[in-house]
C-alpha cells in the first residue's frame, strides 16, 4: 500500500478500499481499470515532469491518494480524469508554495550528479548496449537506423527505412517511438543497480 | 520526422511558451485525449533528441534549458538522448571521404542519398521540371499571388505577375542553373518578381540540386511547386535552410490548376533569400511531420 503525507501534514493512508473504489470507478471490469489506472498515473507523472517537478511520481501518487479518497468518502465523481487533472494542479500549487516556504527548489533541481561525467557517460553506453542486446534483432536495426544520420540526411534514412518497412513515416515514428520508451526504461533500470552487467 | 513543429502547440507548450490559460487547458486535454498525450510525450523525445544534436534555434535551446532539462528527468532524458545518438552513429556508415563533394553540408547529404537513388537519378532528371522567371508589371496581380502575398503578412509587392508558365518538362540547363531567358527590361519604380518552377522531387543527386540566380533588382522570388497527385486542396508550405534552421511557414496555400499544372505557388520576400542552400516543404494542413513533397535549391544572386 502508498502511504503519502499531505502537505499540510495531515497523514492519511490509502486503504484497500479506497484503492478498489478508485478502480471501480474507472471502469467495471477490474482488469480495463487497472489498465486505465496506469494510464492515468502516466499522465499525472509526466503533468508534474513538464510543470517541473523534481519528484513527479510522488507527486503523482499524492493526487491519486486525494482522488481515491475522495471517492471513498462518497464523493461522486463523472470523469476521473478531468477530476484528477484539478487536483494535480491543486497538488503542484502547494508545491510550488512549499518551495517558496522552505527555498528548497534549486539545490534539489540544478544539483548535478555527484559521478564523474565521464564515468556517468560510459556506464550509460554500457546499459544502453546491454539494453540494445535485449531488443529483438529487427528493433534494434531500425532504432538505431532511424536516429542515424545528421539533419536532412537522416530524415531521408527515415523515409527510406519507412519505405523498405512497408509503413507511413508517422507509423514508423509511432514504432520507434515505443522501442525508444522500451529501451529508455531499460537503461534507467539497470543503472539504478549496483552493476550494469 | 522531417521537421520538428517548433512552433506547434505541443512543442510550445513543452518549450514553456503558453501561457498559463493556454497551458491549463491543454493539460485538461491531455488528460481526457490518450492520442494527444502520446503525440506530446513523442514531442517531448524529438525535442530532447534535437536538442542532443545540436539541432535547435538558441532561443529554443534557451526555452528548453530552463524547463524540460532543469529537472532531474529532464537531464536523465538528454543523457539518454546523447547516449542514444552516440549509438547510432556509431552504427551509421560514412561515405568515403574521396567521394565526398566539396561544397558543404548539403553536398555530404545528397552523397549520402546517392547509392540508393542513382538508379532513379536519370528518371528524375527526365522529368524535371524545366524552371523560368520572369517579371511583374503593374497591374497583372493574380488573385492566388494576392491570397498568398496577404497569408504571409509581409509588405506586398506592388505588382505581382499574371497566371505563371505553365509546367513544361523539358530537360534543365547543365547544373540545373537557373538563369534569366530574358534581360530586365522594366522601369527602377516597379516592383519584380522572380518565378521559378519546380518539379515534384521524390528522389535526389547532386546533380539535381536546382541552383536558382535571383536579379539584384527582384523584390519578390516566387517558387512555384509542382504537386503530382495532391489529396488536399490546400498545403502548407515550411521553408527551411539545408542546415535546418527555420526560416517562414506559410499555410493554407491553395493547389492551383489542374493535371499536370497542379501546383502551390509560395511568394517569398527577396530580403529573406541570402543565397544559401534552402529546402521548402509541403506538409499536410495540421500536420508538418506528414511532408507531402519536398523541393532543394540554393540561392545565388546575379
Amino acid at each position: 500500500m502508498v502511504e503519502k503525507t499531505h502537505s499540510r501534514g495531515v497523514r492519511w493512508r490509502l486503504s484497500q478500499t479506497a484503492f478498489d473504489a478508485l478502480l471501480a470507478s474507472l471502469d467495471a471490469d477490474r482488469v480495463r481499470a487497472g489498465e486505465q489506472y496506469e494510464r492515468l498515473r502516466q499522465k499525472l507523472v509526466k503533468f508534474f515532469e513538464w510543470r517541473g517537478a523534481v519528484a513527479p511520481e510522488d507527486l503523482a501518487d499524492e493526487t491519486l491518494n486525494r482522488v481515491a479518497r475522495k471517492i471513498e468518502s462518497g464523493e461522486e465523481i463523472r470523469n476521473v480524469a478531468a477530476f484528477c487533472s484539478g487536483v494535480a494542479r491543486l497538488v503542484w500549487h502547494e508545491t510550488l508554495k512549499e518551495r517558496e516556504r522552505t527555498g528548497e527548489l534549486a539545490a534539489d533541481v540544478a544539483a548535478p550528479s555527484a559521478a564523474d561525467p565521464g564515468d556517468e557517460e560510459e556506464l550509460r553506453l554500457d546499459a544502453l548496449e546491454l539494453c540494445l542486446g535485449e531488443l529483438p534483432g529487427d528493433h534494434r536495426a531500425i532504432v538505431l537506423e532511424y536516429y542515424a544520420g545528421e539533419r536532412r540526411a537522416k530524415i531521408d534514412h527515415r523515409k527510406e527505412l519507412a519505405r523498405r518497412l512497408g509503413i507511413e513515416v508517422n507509423a514508423l515514428r509511432i514504432r520507434v517511438h515505443r522501442i525508444r520508451a522500451r529501451l529508455e526504461s531499460c537503461v534507467k533500470q539497470r543503472l539504478k543497480r549496483p552493476s550494469t552487467s | 520526422v522531417p521537421y520538428l513543429r517548433t512552433n506547434d502547440e505541443a512543442m510550445q507548450f513543452l518549450l514553456g511558451k503558453l501561457t498559463e490559460e493556454e497551458r491549463c487547458a491543454l493539460e485538461d486535454r491531455l488528460f481526457a485525449d490518450d492520442d494527444l498525450f502520446d503525440r506530446v510525450v513523442m514531442a517531448e523525445a524529438d525535442l530532447v533528441d534535437a536538442y542532443a544534436r545540436g539541432e535547435l534555434s538558441s532561443e529554443d535551446r534557451e526555452c528548453l534549458e530552463a524547463g524540460l532539462l532543469a529537472t532531474p528527468a529532464g537531464r536523465e532524458r538528454l543523457a539518454f538522448a546523447r547516449a542514444l545518438d552516440a549509438r547510432a552513429r556509431r552504427a551509421r556508415v560514412e561515405p568515403r571521404p574521396e567521394q565526398t563533394p566539396a561544397w558543404g553540408g548539403l553536398g555530404a547529404w545528397l552523397f549520402a542519398r546517392r547509392g540508393w537513388v542513382a538508379g532513379a537519378a536519370a528518371a528524375t532528371l527526365a522529368v524535371a521540371a524545366a524552371s523560368a522567371w520572369y517579371f511583374s508589371r503593374p497591374g497583372e496581380v493574380a488573385p492566388e499571388s494576392t491570397e498568398i502575398v496577404a497569408e504571409d503578412r509581409s509588405p506586398a509587392p506592388e505588382a505581382v505577375p499574371s497566371e505563371p508558365p505553365p509546367l513544361v518538362p523539358t530537360p534543365p540547363p547543365s547544373n540545373d542553373v537557373e538563369t534569366p531567358t530574358r534581360p530586365p527590361s522594366r522601369s527602377p519604380s516597379r516592383a519584380r518578381v522572380a518565378a521559378f518552377q519546380f518539379a515534384p522531387q521524390t528522389v535526389r543527386t547532386i546533380e539535381e540540386l536546382r541552383v536558382i540566380r535571383v536579379p539584384s533588382d527582384a523584390d519578390t522570388v516566387r517558387l512555384v511547386l509542382g504537386l503530382e497527385e495532391p489529396e488536399r486542396s490546400r498545403y502548407s508550405a515550411v521553408l527551411k535552410t539545408a542546415a535546418g534552421e527555420p526560416v517562414l511557414r506559410r499555410d493554407s496555400l491553395p493547389v492551383r490548376g489542374d493535371g499536370p499544372r497542379r501546383r502551390v505557388v509560395l511568394d517569398l520576400p527577396v530580403d529573406r533569400l541570402p543565397p544559401e542552400e534552402y529546402v521548402v516543404a509541403l506538409t499536410e494542413p495540421d500536420d508538418e511531420s506528414h511532408v507531402v513533397a519536398d523541393y532543394i535549391f540554393r540561392v545565388e544572386r546575379q
